[in-house]
């Protein structure tokens, strides 16, 4: 691919999501759109997680947490800080993005002293951190506490949700085809067979952690400018929950998984409205009959092309 | 003369609970020698090498290569410093292919940065041709290349040791260990083993110190031989005196009345 | 004085649900999400139970019944589950039973609201309180001195179980080692089952004793008192009976510390905050062992 079609490329995408985010503003029905962007935010959602839960193989169940504190950061710069350039478009972008810093950092804290437990106690770990975070905001008066934050701009729409989206997964897919990506994906393979080869295993963990946080965080800020309130209970334990389902339905370390893990999940209970009070039971009898008959996920590891592609070519 | 890859190990010593599994083990490697590491079972072969790479720290010892000291280092610090591995229950990266398990060797070099990883930059592409290249020669050497893209627990049980050779083989090493390679081979199977790696060694010019159990295969190709017994060691010397040791005839087959 | 009392009561009903967790995870190293909605659903059956035997017997009397209903409600709910969502995946990655049980979890829980409504219940007062001990400082009643006294004898008796009889040998053995205690002709299945029906009679005791306290029950009313009993299994070494019996106390006499001195909306921080702490810094627990990789 020259640099050429890339740039030509690039430009058609983002003009197609312009048009496609203006003609959802004009005659889709508000229903509809707001499905398709809670869909864009959970692709981001599950996309993130499956670096650390698929890629490196590390159990992390504090993903709402991460969220929940992008979601904060960039309510706190454009909806209670007075500072006129954040009150911007422009400037709320950035609050995104300072969102998803903060949720890094986050992750950089958290992921350091935690990151040497194995398997479950991770688990349990970024569970009790996800859960102490939502404690904290619900005790934070100035941020709403336990009411919730109304009166925040509703700035972020299918073009800036899909766009994110768009980003998170080009990130995903080039990071881990590389050697960065292979370093991270033998974490998972075999930890101990890593480190005799040069791998800083402790490293590549935190660095995973961190990438994941950063991308929850952009999510969480992208939900508050979509939604126009947020409260505590959106960032609980459920909420992680949820996105450790997208990433083990669709297939552990697969990317195109992860994202129809995404969709699944979003749209489902949707499309079980018909059930009423139900749909919820079905979803999760559906999650347990996945996981009884198809433990890999729906996709394995694999990517959604190797199902195309001649045997012997994959 | 190659001067690197000269090895000293001195006082090293780990217990577990009480049972001095290895105690005072001492062993010189010379530049690009081979070295066989043998004993009974339970001797303590296997705990040496995960003492020497750093998967264990020891309670007592000194480790040196070429005059740098890895007391103390984590493993992956030790397999960049030139130490590298296999292990006696293979330890693949099984979903991934063996290509990529090789490559994965490379990485500690830092081909690129991650920046050059997320823009693809023209580096990203000749670093990775490059890396490539070069581990398709390593899988040439162990005769894998035609299952470079297979995925690597798909592979036969003396493959996947041969390919467990050249992935340690990925991180240039100055000092190779080999924990049983020729485990689960037909005998000449084994014998060919032997033969590529005294080949390696002149190739790759590293130096080699292997386990086996194998007695007849070691005084084969072995220039010099440790023998372990309960944690220490009590023969060091040419496949000639090591043959003719009363000890290791006692520890092997049992004191005779 | 009173935080201690108060603190003690809380902690024994963490404790009982807290063995639960850490009995599978002895014998079968996951974590049984769904065991905290199995307390749930235990409370709810105690209500209809309640309700039934209303009348039929003397207040004490009923009490028990009523307990034995519910502890055999979770025994066989509990015992369905481990057939139909956890045998089959005895083999598979840890990972995917994990996801097995919190689906089991959301399941029991989205079921619980379809069937006795989202809305909280009134758990029928079978024990008219009496102060036993009334001084300015001091309020100690009938119903916590239940609570405490009924665990301590469960407990006992679990560790004169797990410690004194042939089952608890065995199932120290699975927990060591599972395919080698099957080799040794231990009939594994077996003891797995006894390990769920026993955690489960546990967590079934438990909620009859938690709804006699906290007469609020509600379908998700199993989320933060499994992740606390959780907590008090880990804190005190999973795997471990003393543990989760010490772990569930100290937790609830940490509680009752924090309300009194801090505020009351931190309270459910608290045992996470614990949880990171001996986490970070005794990974396997206050009792627990640390198992070592072998190389």
């Amino acid at each position: 691919m020259t640099k050429w079609t890339f740039w030509v490329g690039t430009f058609v995408a983002v003009a197609a999501l312009w048009g496609i985010n203006y003609s959802l503003e004009e005659y889709a029905n508000p229903y509809i759109v707001r499905v398709i962007i809670n869909c864009g935010i959970a692709l981001i959602l599950g996309l993130s997680l499956n670096l650390v839960n698929g890629c490196a193989g590390q159990f992390s169940l504090g993903h709402a947490g991460f969220m929940g504190i992008g979601a904060y950061t960039s309510i706190l710069l454009t909806t209670l800080s007075n500072i006129d350039f954040f009150q911007s478009p422009m400037g709320i972008g950035w609050a995104v993005v300072a969102g998803g810093g903060a949720a890094a950092l986050a992750g950089y804290l958290v992921g350091l002293p935690s990151l040497r437990l194995r398997g479950d106690y991770l688990a349990i770990v970024t569970l009790g951190f996800g859960e102490i975070i939502r404690i904290f905001f619900l005790n934070m008066e100035f941020i709403g506490g336990a009411r919730g934050m109304p009166g925040i701009p509703r700035e972020s729409n299918f073009f800036w949700v899909y766009l994110w989206a768009a980003v998170t997964f080009i990130f995903m897919y080039r990071l881990i085809r590389s050697s960065t990506g292979r370093a991270i994906l033998s974490i998972r393979e075999n930890e101990i067979a890593a480190e005799a080869m040069g791998i800083d295993v402790a490293r590549y963990k935190v660095v995973a952690f961190v990438i994941s946080s950063f991308f929850a965080g952009i999510a969480g800020g992208l939900f508050a400018h979509y939604q126009g309130f947020i409260d505590p209970s959106t960032f609980n334990f459920n909420r992680s929950v949820e996105v450790v389902i997208m990433v083990v339905m669709g297939g552990m370390g697969s990317f195109t998984g992860a994202a129809l893990g995404a969709l699944l999940v979003t749209l489902l209970p949707e499309l079980l409205r018909v059930f009423a009070e139900y749909r919820m039971v079905i979803f999760s009898a559906s999650l347990v009959a996945v996981m009884l008959w198809r433990p890999m996920g729906i996709m394995g590891h694999k990517e959604i092309w190797h199902f195309f592609k001649k045997k012997g070519e994959a | 003369m190659n001067s690197v890859g000269h090895f000293k190990v001195q006082d090293l010593s780990i217990s577990f609970g009480g049972l001095k599994a290895v105690s005072k083990f001492n062993l010189e490697l010379k530049p690009m020698s081979l070295t066989g590491l043998i004993g009974p079972n339970g001797a303590g072969k296997t705990t040496v090498f995960n003492l020497v790479t750093g998967v264990y720290p020891p309670d007592n010892g000194t480790l040196d290569l070429d005059g740098s000291n890895l007391n103390g280092k984590e493993p992956c610090q030790i397999a960049k410093a030139g130490i590298a591995r296999t292990f006696q229950n293979i330890r693949l990266c099984g979903e991934m292919t063996v290509l990529e398990n090789v490559m994965l060797s490379y990485h500690m070099k830092k081909p690129y940065s991650l920046l050059d990883t997320l823009l693809r930059t023209p580096k990203f592409y000749a670093q990775e041709k490059k890396v490539t290249e070069e581990a398709m020669a390593l899988l040439k050497v162990m005769k894998l290349d035609s299952k470079a893209q297979s995925l690597s627990r798909s592979l036969s049980y003396g493959n996947q040791r041969r390919l467990e050779i050249a992935r340690a083989l990925g991180t240039s090493p100055r000092v190779l260990l080999l924990d049983e390679p020729a485990a689960g081979l037909n005998s000449q199977e084994k014998v060919e083993l032997m033969h590529t790696i005294a080949e390696i060694r002149d190739k790759f010019k590293v130096t080699v110190l292997l386990i086996e159990h194998d007695m007849k295969l070691v005084m084969g190709i072995c220039e010099r031989i440790t023998v372990l017994d309960h944690g220490e060691v009590i023969a060091e010397g040419l496949p000639k005196e090591i043959r003719e040791n009363k000890k290791v005839i006692e520890a092997y087959l049992g004191v005779s009345e | 004085m009173q935080n201690i009392i108060n603190g003690v009561a809380q902690g024994s009903v963490y404790a009982l649900v807290a063995l639960g967790y850490t009995m599978v995870y002895g014998v079968l190293q996951f974590i049984n999400f769904a065991h905290s909605d199995i307390f749930m659903i235990g409370a709810f059956v105690g209500i209809y139970a309640a309700k039934w035997t209303n009348g039929y017997f003397p207040p004490i009397v009923q009490v028990m019944v009523v307990t034995l209903c519910a502890m055999a409600f979770c025994v066989a709910l509990a015992l369905t589950i481990e057939r139909i969502a956890y045998r089959p995946l005895r083999t598979a990655p840890r990972l995917n039973v994990l996801i097995t049980a919190i689906g089991i979890s959301l399941l029991l829980e989205n079921g619980g609201q379809v069937i006795f409504g989202a809305d909280p219940r009134q758990f029928p007062s079978l024990l008219s309180t009496t102060s036993l001990l009334n001084s300015d400082e001091l309020v100690l009643n009938n119903i916590q001195l239940t609570v405490i006294l009924v665990s301590a004898l469960l407990m006992v008796i679990l560790h004169w179980v797990v410690h004194h009889t042939k089952l608890g040998t065995a199932m120290r053995a699975v927990s060591f080692d599972i395919e080698i205690a099957s080799l040794m002709g231990i009939p594994t299945n077996q003891v797995i089952v006894f390990t769920f029906a026993i955690g489960a009679s546990l967590a079934g005791c438990a909620s009859v004793l938690y709804g006699l306290s906290y007469p609020k029950i509600e379908p998700l009313l199993g989320v933060m008192i499994g992740l606390k009993a959780f907590v008090a299994a880990v804190f005190g070494g999973i795997g471990n009976i003393m543990g989760a019996a010490i772990g569930g106390i100290i937790l609830g006499l940490a509680e009752s510390f924090a309300v009194y001195y801090i505020s009351s909306s931190f309270r459910d921080a608290i045992a996470f905050g614990l949880l990171i702490l001996i986490l970070l810094f005794r990974p396997a627990g206050l009792l627990g062992t640390f198992r070592r990789e072998k190389v």
